[in-house]
């Protein structure tokens, strides 16, 4: 008898508890779909591009200590200080050329990390807007399925192209000219060298 | 001469409209003190479970935090420079036996200096990310309680409406007692002519 007014709040507060499950049902749905983003997944990228890169490296360092040696013959500079002392900046170069690889590999997983989670707050958001459960998941799986596709790395470009321009030409052309008595314009590096000298020849 | 009669029923149903408009009145705040109440609740309850979440990611922007982000980035990078620095990069093989022995020892130190620099530096991109990945997380739990509480505050006033017109029946039929109430008593005052004067 008391009651007879309208109950439009009583209705809208239980579609709106309604909503908050199936909010809630449809994020649970999500997580448990992205558990599988774990650290070996994105570790696995990162395997990915080491292994991808690392042989056309090889390649190339293979390549330019090929280019290295022949230019040495080719002055006479075998078992020399200049041989030794191109050869150390060969290996530094290879080993920053390697660290490059490796963090190259490390912003690759990282970026899948961060692709990852946003997609997940785009789920998440898609579901707050309104999406149902059913079709968050069928668009959660969708997306989660798109992270486990390969992809295209970058080549890795002539890694030691700086090598030969800036420091095996001018060392060597620096070594020549002092030894025939002449001067130029050397790198600072190759100043060190001066005289060139053989070891255990 | 008055009427006692209907002096005495004007005068009950006055009563008992005003006693029944009272109590609806009373009804009407009871019930929409019962809404607010419970709206209070859950925003209190929502409030108590962000308020963890809030508290967990400053916790976790903590200088300390950052410097555990940096060192554990460090670390990691290291690793990840020695891992393929240790790969032998093809047929690899010195140049020359002898010149090779006076190269490495200085170069393996200088490697090795190298990988510490610059796995310091690159460990700020691994606080970055955690920090970035941390905030997302967080935002998106923030998120959906602050969607729950702007939806559900965003009700009450309909359900405060509901509880004022919940006694409007209880409160018609007092208002009509009362009315019913006056006329019987002004017929009983006016001595059966059925008019004041």
């Amino acid at each position: 008898m008391a009651s007879s007014g309208s109950d439009s709040g009583a209705q809208l507060r239980a579609e709106e508890d309604q909503r908050q499950r199936n909010i809630l049902a449809g994020q649970k749905q999500v997580d448990a779909l992205f558990v599988g983003f774990d650290e070996p997944f994105f570790k696995a990228r990162e395997t990915a591009y080491t292994k991808y890169a690392v042989p056309q490296l090889a390649e190339q360092f293979q390549d330019e200590k090929r280019n290295l040696s022949y230019a040495l013959a080719r002055r006479g500079l075998l078992r020399s200080s200049a041989q030794s002392t191109l050869s150390g900046k060969l290996e530094d170069v290879k080993n920053q050329q390697l660290q490059q690889i490796a963090d190259m590999g490390v912003e690759q997983a990282n970026k899948l990390r961060k692709d990852v989670e946003s997609s997940r707050t785009g789920l998440y958001s898609q579901i707050q807007a309104g999406l149902s459960p059913t079709i968050a998941k069928s668009q959660a799986l969708r997306e989660a399925s798109a992270f486990t596709q390969p992809t295209a790395f970058e080549p890795v470009v002539n890694s030691f192209a700086d090598f030969s321009k800036q420091y095996m030409n001018p060392y060597l052309i620096s070594q020549y000219s002092q030894g025939a008595g002449g001067s130029s314009g050397t790198p600072d590096f190759a100043s060190k060298g001066g005289t060139i000298k053989y070891v255990n020849g | 001469m008055f009427q006692l009669i209907p002096l005495i029923i004007g005068a009950a149903m006055t009563a008992a409209g005003v006693g029944m408009q009272a109590a609806a009145n009373e009804n009407t705040r009871k019930r929409m003190n019962e809404a607010l109440d419970a709206e209070l609740d859950r925003q209190r309850r929502l409030q108590e479970e962000a308020s963890p979440i809030v508290k967990k990611s400053v916790e976790q922007s903590s200088p300390d935090v950052a410097q555990q982000q940096l060192y554990s980035g460090a670390a990691k990078r290291k690793a990840a420079y020695e891992e393929l620095q240790q790969q032998r990069l093809g047929s690899s093989q010195p140049l020359d036996k002898g010149t090779a022995k006076t190269v490495t020892a200085a170069s393996e130190q200088k490697k090795t200096q190298g990988n510490l620099n610059r796995a310091a530096l690159m460990g700020y991109s691994e606080w970055e990310l955690q920090q970035l990945i941390k905030n997302m997380q967080v935002a998106n739990k923030l998120g959906t309680i602050a969607g729950f509480a702007e939806a559900s505050a965003s009700i009450l006033p309909y359900e405060l409406r509901d509880a004022q017109g919940s006694q409007a029946n209880l409160s018609g039929i007092g208002s009509l007692l009362q009315q019913g109430g006056q006329t019987s008593t002004s017929y009983g005052l006016s001595g059966g002519s059925g008019g004041y004067s």
